[in-house]
């Protein structure tokens, strides 16, 4: 049976694992072709596998989004190898800095804030995301039904102390991806926010490292659960990148089990 | 092939019409056992028609959402006809008062505003969504995946001048909803509100009579169209009350091409 992305092609960024992990596997059972981008040549085999054991079809490509380079070439990769994109996912983000990456935000006040971080943080966030979108963009507007959908966080709508980059770069991404959405809807481009409150290693590293806090934080989840990377993660964004969904543009999806409500 | 709410038993209220047609349509399509619930025996005869045409199963029932009796019979009806009550979509509203119904908001200020419509524009609106989310609450807890979608509007988020009961009530459905959303989600329901954007009766009238106005108003679309009462609004709401949605609550869904963005 088809799928309902049948013949469209994504690329999805942070794809080796997590959330982007979820989406890309999600995508290609579906029928999309999908280019799954990450830093690491063994995390991108392992999505790859998935997919190849769901009966998709994908290939995969190095990306560090931090580099401009690296962005122009896996758009390159997406037209040469599939013949164009339609579906544009920017979910890669990194913590820490280029030497001294970390596996999620390290709570540092402001005035004690590592001004490398902040350059590193908005560099791989909103500023690849910018990048990433300008670099698609006739091969989203030729499409006719293009997708973008980037990767914010309620971080950034509650202000958690101690993540200022993150925070004002995740907020950043709301305001970038409305900009999209008004200038690009005229293209039949949607572009969405989803801010995910998924299990993801970033998250089981910040559990880890808060077991009190997070226990605390679960129980102001309504549904009592954090997301699954595929059921919900994937899932929700085989739906924004769909037909179904052409009428959706510069909303915020909360994927957080009610998380957060605001406003 | 099975649809995605096969074994759901769903109520629209307003469905003899506009995005409650739609919706119940859809749902109807997929699979969904509805109750079509309207003032007008009319209307909801229309509606069999179409869901009967498309291969769906549905029952009518008279349904003025402002007697809390027809309420609690609307709830029955589904239990007994169908034996559950999975999916509750409360998008009946009126306008005006009960002598004088209009179809939309005739823009009246605040000082001139009649106490009578203030009174029936929130009964029909927030009061009655709340007496049927407390009627069906113990069979959408049994169900185990309960889906409420209330009916908001951009009218309350941007406050239009002239329309202080619709907007007031409609804001008061987001709150209603957010309650519902944390309350229930331990017991698998998500509650969401849905802002449309949609061509229907009331909005066709309303183009009518503010022509110019609407006009604007469509050039601030970024996808430069009303949306579709089945493709759009209905395909949605299939979306929102089936299996992979089951982590969004408490979101409002902006069914409407990007037209309001904020936050």
């Amino acid at each position: 049976m088809a799928g309902i992305l049948e013949g469209r092609v994504a690329i999805v960024t942070g794809a080796g694992r997590g959330i982007g992990r979820g989406m890309a596997v999600e995508l290609a059972k579906e029928g999309a072709k999908v280019v799954v981008a990450s830093r690491s040549q063994g995390s991108i085999d392992e999505t790859l596998g998935e997919i190849e054991a769901a009966g998709g079809t994908a290939t995969g490509t190095v990306c560090d989004v931090g580099n401009h380079d690296h962005i122009k070439a896996t758009v390159a990769k997406a037209v040469e190898t599939y013949g164009g994109l339609d579906i544009m996912i920017n979910n890669a983000q990194a913590f820490g800095t280029l030497e001294k990456p970390d596996p999620s935000p390290v709570l540092t006040g402001i005035e004690d804030f590592r001004d490398e971080e902040w350059d590193r943080t908005l560099l791989t966030g909103v500023t690849a995301s910018y990048r990433f979108m300008k670099a698609a963009f006739p091969c989203l507007k030729a499409s006719g039904r293009g997708r973008v959908i980037n990767l914010g966080s309620n971080w950034g709508q509650f202000g958690n102390a101690g993540s200022v980059a993150y925070n004002a770069g995740k907020e950043a991404i709301r305001g970038l991806t409305r900009t999209a959405a008004r200038e690009w809807g005229q293209y039949g481009i949607t572009c969405n926010v989803y801010n995910p409150a998924i299990e993801t290693d970033a998250m089981r590293n910040h559990i880890k490292e808060h077991p009190e806090e997070s226990k605390a934080a679960l129980l102001t989840v309504p549904v009592r659960r954090w997301g699954d990377i595929y059921k919900d993660g994937g899932r929700i964004a085989v739906f924004i990148a769909s037909d179904d969904a052409a009428f959706l543009t510069g909303m915020t999806f909360m994927v957080d089990g009610g998380m957060f409500m605001y406003p | 092939m099975a649809g995605t709410l096969d074994g759901r038993v769903a109520i629209v209220t307003g469905s003899g019409r506009g995005i409650g047609r739609g919706i119940a349509v859809e749902l109807a399509k997929e699979g969904a056992k509805v109750v079509v619930a309207s003032r007008s025996q009319g209307s909801i005869d229309e509606t069999l028609k179409l869901i009967a045409e498309a291969g769906g199963t549905a029952v009518g029932q008279p349904c003025d959402v402002g007697e809390n009796g027809d309420i609690r019979a609307t709830v029955a009806k589904a239990v007994d006809a169908f034996g559950r009550l999975d999916i509750l979509v409360n998008n009946a509203q009126a306008f005006g008062t009960k002598e004088k119904p209009d179809p939309s908001p005739v823009l009246t200020p605040i000082e001139d505003f009649r106490d009578e419509e203030w009174d029936r524009t929130l009964l029909t609106g927030v009061t009655a969504s709340y007496r049927f989310m407390k009627a069906a609450f113990p069979h959408l807890k049994a169900s185990g995946q309960g889906r409420i979608i209330n009916l908001g509007s951009q009218w309350g988020q941007v406050g239009n001048a002239g329309s202080v009961a619709y907007n007031a009530g409609k804001e008061a459905i987001r709150g209603l909803t957010r309650t519902g959303a944390r309350e229930w989600g331990q017991h698998g329901i998500t509650c969401n509100v849905i802002n449309p954007t949609v061509e229907t009766d009331a909005l066709r009238n309303h183009a009518r009579v503010n022509p110019e106005l609407s006009r604007q108003s469509m050039m601030q679309i970024p996808m430069r169209r009303y949306g579709d009462i089945f493709k759009d609004a209905g395909r949605i709401a299939v979306f929102i009350a089936g299996p992979d949605a089951a982590f969004l609550t408490g979101m409002t869904f902006m069914v409407d091409g990007g037209h309001f963005m904020s936050p």
